[in-house]
């Protein structure tokens, strides 16, 4: 394995100030995600800092008017085991709970977790064959290669991977803030704007910059947060990522939908926001399947699937639909 | 070991690209006959008659052997000494245990002349209803089993094989792209439904000393077709390449 130093951080500033200058620094939290790209030898820092010792990120917060801040350093079965989170936001709790496993969600960092590399298996592969995002310029061997689990929104030449993290999809679903630490001060960047499209720089999966500490993410009241579910399709039934999943949250009025939220993982290089079906779904009634599905379709027009995703398609319109007819069912 | 690092040449490859490679079939050894066998078509039943006139007098044909004119063979008595013992002998009588049990042996020259003369061969049976193992009654006789963990063992790796397992290959590189286990899918505990093994059935002493044939592997066999089968029956979609993933079923 890639060999590194590690140090320990005990103020964020100078964490901050450390991670600017130098390239080759990586933070390090929970580590599930980082160690196991080191070992793909995907990620070859040379220095990692411990921010675990940093104060006050570790805590899950009540807002004022309804929302939760999550420190990003809380761990990810402790959010998912958060009263006040599970009754304010079920989806967030059902997010953590399909992720990874138990050990590693023990381990895992909410911060972390948004971190996830977006990735396929030619990026882990730890030969080196062609990968963008493993070594810039060299193409992208899923492309024309296998690619049953990659995207079918978004993607670009260079890039036709899936973000891995369920927690990502329902929190583009809420529409929550990630607050971060940088040179310059805090700033807060919504959530749908954090990760970004592969485009012709793939290499980069969200839009912080060199020196820059995620302190904590917030999620903000919103009427259709009880009436909330993510659902997760996956090849086998726990420790394995999304083929296709869908956070979905309702507000209702008699049965008929008032607004709704819906976004879906295992599609895109980041969480896929379908904001055209959100339009179509107010006012339809939950038990017209047909209507449902209509208002689902809208957001598919752009859909390119690959030469082995095609069935990502259909797939996704009856993930998404069950998804809204179970939230529904708690409205 | 100057072998070590350095390329071999094949010493048998320019042979076998050029057609001049010889087989085992390919030798002759002079003064010998050839065998062709002849099998059941029930499973369970009686020969009610064999005509074996033709395929006598087919070209080349030494000799037609049935139950009717095979001398009877000793059985072989059970024996620590021949654990695999089988006192089952074909060509013996007319009853018929199981499909494609040996009916008859034809003997010629050449081994086309005896499979032509095993197609001439004309049996007419008596069909008895097959022995259907019921596992509802079966289990009445149940066992503990002594090796339950190595049963359970093979039907977990059957469902692997029926609905996970696969090593994917490049199209362009010709490389494994799931060269371990973060890509190359196991069952995990919530794969695995609460499973209850029981071993039906006496001591078999003429299959081993233990008195059973070995488990091993032996319990993955049927798994996969019975996974298929329920999907079947639920989906209405019959599969045939594994594993049975989603997008089979869409």
């Amino acid at each position: 394995m890639h060999p590194f130093a590690l140090s320990r951080a005990d103020d964020p500033a100078q964490a901050i100030a450390a991670h600017a200058v130098d390239p080759h620094l990586a933070f390090i939290a929970g580590g599930t995600d980082l160690i196991g790209l080191i070992k793909d030898r995907a990620a070859l820092p040379e220095r990692l800092l411990d921010i675990n010792g940093l104060s006050n990120m570790a805590r899950i917060e009540a807002l004022p008017e309804g929302g939760l801040r999550i420190g990003a350093l809380a761990r990810m079965s402790d959010v998912a085991a958060d009263m006040e989170l599970r009754r304010r936001f079920p989806i967030i709790a059902e997010a953590l709970l399909f992720s990874a496993s138990v050990q590693l969600r023990n381990m895992a960092s909410i911060g972390g977790n948004i971190m996830q590399r977006t990735r396929c298996p030619y990026f882990r592969d730890e030969t080196d064959g062609r990968c963008n995002k493993r070594s810039l310029g060299s193409g992208c061997a899923a492309l024309h290669g296998l690619n049953r689990s990659h995207a079918i929104f978004g993607w670009s030449e260079s890039c036709v991977a899936t973000n891995p993290s369920d927690l990502a999809v329902a929190l583009a679903a809420m529409d929550a803030v990630v607050i971060v630490a940088g040179q310059k001060g805090e700033r807060h960047i919504p959530f749908t704007d954090f990760h970004r499209l592969p485009g012709s720089t793939p290499e980069r999966d969200n839009v912080l910059e060199r020196g820059d500490l995620i302190v904590a993410v917030e999620v903000p009241a919103s009427v259709e947060a009880r009436a909330s579910h993510y659902l997760k399709v996956r090849d086998r039934a726990s420790y394995e990522f999304a083929l296709v999943s869908a956070a979905a949250a309702l507000a209702t009025d008699g049965g008929r939908i008032r607004s709704a939220r819906l976004a879906m993982g295992g599609v895109a290089h980041k969480p896929w926001r379908l904001t055209a079906a959100e339009a179509a779904l107010r006012g339809i009634s939950l038990d017209d399947i047909d209507a449902l599905r209509s208002a689902i379709a809208t957001s598919f027009t752009d859909a390119r699937p690959l030469a082995h995703n095609a069935f990502k398609v259909e797939l996704a319109h009856r993930v998404a639909l069950r998804a809204l007819q179970t939230a529904g069912a708690r409205a | 070991m100057t072998v070590i690092g350095q390329p071999i040449a094949r010493v048998d490859g320019r042979l076998k690209v050029t057609g001049g490679a010889h087989y085992t079939a390919d030798i002759s050894v002079g003064a010998v006959a050839y065998g062709a066998v002849v099998y059941s078509t029930i499973a369970n039943g009686r020969i009610v008659s064999i005509d074996t006139a033709a395929a006598e007098k087919a070209s080349g044909v030494l000799v037609v052997l049935t139950h009717k004119n095979l001398p009877r063979m000793n059985p072989q008595p059970w024996s620590h000494l021949r654990p695999q013992g089988q006192t089952y002998l074909p060509l013996q009588d007319e009853e018929i245990h199981y499909a494609g049990q040996p009916v008859a042996l034809v003997v010629a020259d050449t081994l086309d002349e005896a499979t032509y003369a095993g197609t001439l061969i004309k049996v007419a049976y008596e069909t008895k209803p097959p022995v259907v193992f019921d596992l509802r009654t079966a289990k009445e006789d149940a066992v503990e089993p002594p090796a339950r963990s190595q049963a359970i063992g093979g039907i977990i790796w059957g469902v692997g094989q029926a609905l996970l397992e696969q090593s994917e290959i490049d199209p362009v590189s010709g490389q494994f792209i799931n060269r371990n286990y973060s890509g190359y899918l196991v069952p995990t505990h919530a794969d695995i439904p609460d499973l209850d093994v029981l071993f039906v059935g006496d001591f078999d002493e003429e299959a081993s000393p233990l008195g059973a044939k070995g488990l091993g592997e032996l319990t993955a066999v049927s798994v996969a077709p019975a996974i298929a089968n329920a999907v079947y029956h639920a989906t209405g979609k019959r599969v045939r390449d594994l594993p049975i993933t989603m997008e089979k079923l869409l």
